[in-house]
């Protein structure tokens, strides 16, 4: 295996992870509530800087992590209350345009909180230590600990999804929230939960993307936007798809970066995503009532 | 259960039964004290000095885009995240033909307008077969697409961006504040002239059916994805040609003026104006552009508090970034009408019978 193969496997293994992360929150409360988010981003910027906040103030990884994934369920979730449970029923394009109007004071209120500057964080672990797999190929512990978080939360996912009851009023509703609130289950409540996994994944693909390369909120928040490509490839509904997706799309970019250059990786991801419009607006694991959405 | 109702007609992917209150079938000319309004502004305007005539001209700029996206968010129900890259091609257009023997003013106006509708229609065949939710996603890639192309096609040569060469008469410069403000003034009204004329006629009942319920429209032999497509081609052409009047008054024209945060900012202004009027965008696009300036003025008012002076200084435009989302919010949130809504509705409250004051549409 030569170096550009694995170079290419390496990062792009990586990226697709962090996307796979934001699309499959972007799953979770599309499935549940109808709503396409634009606010992924601002999700994601606000996970990583209270992730910042903690582990500068010296407390480890874990509390960190722990940390991100509480406040932004509680935001998540908050944000359902105050605002889309509102708008429940609205046109599409009127909660997608919400989404937008919410992203920006999010990010808004970042910046004002937080400051524009490059967020740092101190290293939680030694993750430029390499670990050799095989041929030329080898993953740095950061890699290893980001594509083990995604696996974490994909199986948990699946698993409260398909084994927990909650996750059957989930699945109910997604199918049908009449039938589901006819058959008891608390439409309003399984949201809000929604809301608070699809903003908590978002918040642990932030902290994911500021321990590999020191952002600033800004481009945070573009990065959000760039993994609409990743999440329409696996298909909008899909959670299985929405890994697929995010590592096919990875691979495809890192491959660019590397054969093209790496000015190129976003805009050949966004012609994927155009053709796929053409082709199979489903995606690769949507189901086809969504494309006539 | 009433949310877990509300939630279903999504799912049913049918006609809503949300119909925002105010939106009129067919909307008459413009009234009297419209044009005395119209008239105030227009003479303020003109009466002021050149920071009066720049804000104008923009205003005036963003109200042509903004009164064509409102025709495709408004009347068709189909959001693009993209206009700002379909004024960056407008723009372009006018940059690379104002120093050719095509550059003679308003030529390039009319091959933007050309291009702009070139383009949405090669954007509207993916992006319209399916509901909405796709066109705004082909837009939104639309728009980086775009973006990139830009970035590659000034290349290191142009990095600045292409200077666009200053349109003349003859020896009549056309780029002097006034002129540009005139200008860009008449193309509005020329714009919201049509517009209003196609709302009035069959078209507009046509795509008045289509947003009240897609499936009863089509039974009545409406072709949906035709007329959606239309409005979507004619509203890119005018929105280029509002490009192509930002690049005359930029004076030069480089791709990161047409990010998606222009986009973005543009939809805020058709929705905090309001939708389904004419006024409502226009509006909207004279608030958002005034608003940093009252910002500013906010920073003078607090300038007793050197602290609070500073803090307003260095996050204006932050600051105003966070109230366009905000107010956005709360239309969305409280006033579906927008700013235009909730003013004919207080007018009406206030004087019942001032109502031909506040309106632009009369009752059918």
């Amino acid at each position: 295996m030569n170096a550009d193969i694995a170079n290419i496997i390496g990062n792009g293994l990586v990226t697709g992870c962090i996307y796979a992360l934001i699309g499959v929150g972007f799953v979770v409360v599309f499935r549940a509530t109808g709503v396409v988010s634009f606010a992924q981003g601002a999700f994601m910027v606000l996970g990583a800087l209270i992730f910042a906040t903690v582990t500068r103030n010296g407390q480890d990884l874990s509390v960190g992590l722990i940390a991100v994934v509480l406040v932004m369920f509680l935001i998540g979730g908050l944000i359902y209350r105050l605002v889309f449970a509102r708008l429940a029923g609205s046109e599409v394009f009127v909660t997608s345009i919400a989404t937008v109007g919410l992203g920006i004071v999010l990010q808004v209120v970042a910046l004002l909180v937080w400051g524009p500057e490059v967020i740092v964080v101190p290293a939680p672990f030694d993750f430029r230590s390499q670990v050799h797999v095989v041929g030329a190929l080898s993953f740095s512990a950061l890699d290893l600990f980001v594509m083990g978080l995604t696996v974490v939360v994909f199986a948990l996912i699946v698993v409260g999804l398909q084994r927990t009851p909650t996750g059957l009023r989930m699945r109910a509703v997604a199918n049908n929230p009449r039938l589901a609130a006819y058959g008891g289950v608390n439409v309003v409540r399984t949201s809000t939960l929604a809301w608070g996994i699809g903003a908590a994944t978002a918040g642990l693909a932030g902290v994911v993307f500021l321990l590999g390369s020191q952002p600033d909120p800004v481009s945070v928040f573009s990065l959000g936007l760039a993994a609409f490509p990743a999440i329409l490839l696996g298909g909008l509904d899909s959670i299985p798809g929405s890994l697929v997706g995010g590592i096919l799309i990875g691979l495809l970019q890192a491959s660019v970066g590397v054969y093209i250059g790496g000015a190129w990786q976003d805009v050949v991801s966004y012609c994927v995503l155009l053709g796929l419009l053409l082709i199979r607006p489903q995606g690769i694991l949507g189901s086809v009532g969504v494309a006539r959405l | 259960m009433l949310d877990s109702q509300a939630t279903t007609s999504r799912a049913d992917g049918g006609g809503d039964a949300s119909e925002p209150r105010g939106w009129r079938m067919v909307p008459s000319g413009p009234g009297l004290g419209t044009l005395v309004f119209v008239a105030i502004a227009m003479a303020t305007v003109l009466a002021g000095g050149p920071y009066a005539l720049y804000t104008g001209t923009l205003i005036c700029i963003y109200a042509i885009v903004t009164v064509s996206q409102e025709w495709i968010l408004g009347r068709a129900g189909l959001v693009s995240l993209g206009s700002a890259a379909i004024m960056a091609i407008g723009a372009y257009t006018t940059a690379r033909l104002s120093e050719t023997s095509w550059g003679l003013f308003p030529v390039p106006l009319l091959v933007s307008f050309v291009f702009g509708g070139i383009v949405g229609l090669l954007i509207g065949v993916p992006g319209l077969r399916f509901k909405g939710l796709y066109l705004m996603l082909t837009t939104l890639a639309l728009q980086f697409i775009v973006m990139f192309a830009g970035q590659k096609y000034q290349g290191v040569e142009h990095e600045a961006g292409f200077l666009v060469t200053p349109p003349t008469w003859g020896s009549l410069p056309l780029n002097t504040p006034k002129a540009l403000f005139i200008i860009t003034a008449v193309v509005l009204g020329l714009v919201l002239f049509a517009l209003s004329g196609i709302y009035r006629g069959v078209p507009g009942r046509v795509w008045n059916a289509m947003r009240q319920d897609e499936a009863a429209a089509s039974v009545l032999g409406a072709h949906l994805v035709r007329w959606k497509l239309a409005a979507f081609i004619g509203s890119s052409a005018i929105t280029a040609v509002g490009g192509s009047l930002y690049a005359y008054q930029a004076g030069q024209v480089s791709y990161n003026s047409f990010s998606l945060e222009l986009s973005l900012t543009l939809l805020v202004m058709v929705f905090i104006g309001g939708l389904g009027t004419l006024a409502g965008p226009v509006i909207g696009a004279a608030v958002i552009v005034l608003l940093p300036i009252l910002l500013d003025d906010l920073a003078d008012a607090f300038a007793g508090l050197p602290d609070v002076a500073n803090w307003l200084f260095i996050n204006q435009a932050t600051l105003a970034n966070g109230l366009y989302g905000l107010l956005l919010l709360l239309v969305l949130l409280f006033e579906r009408d927008g700013i235009f809504g909730l003013g004919r509705r207080l007018g009406r409250g206030a004087l019942g019978m001032g109502r031909r004051l506040t309106t632009t549409r009369g009752e059918n």
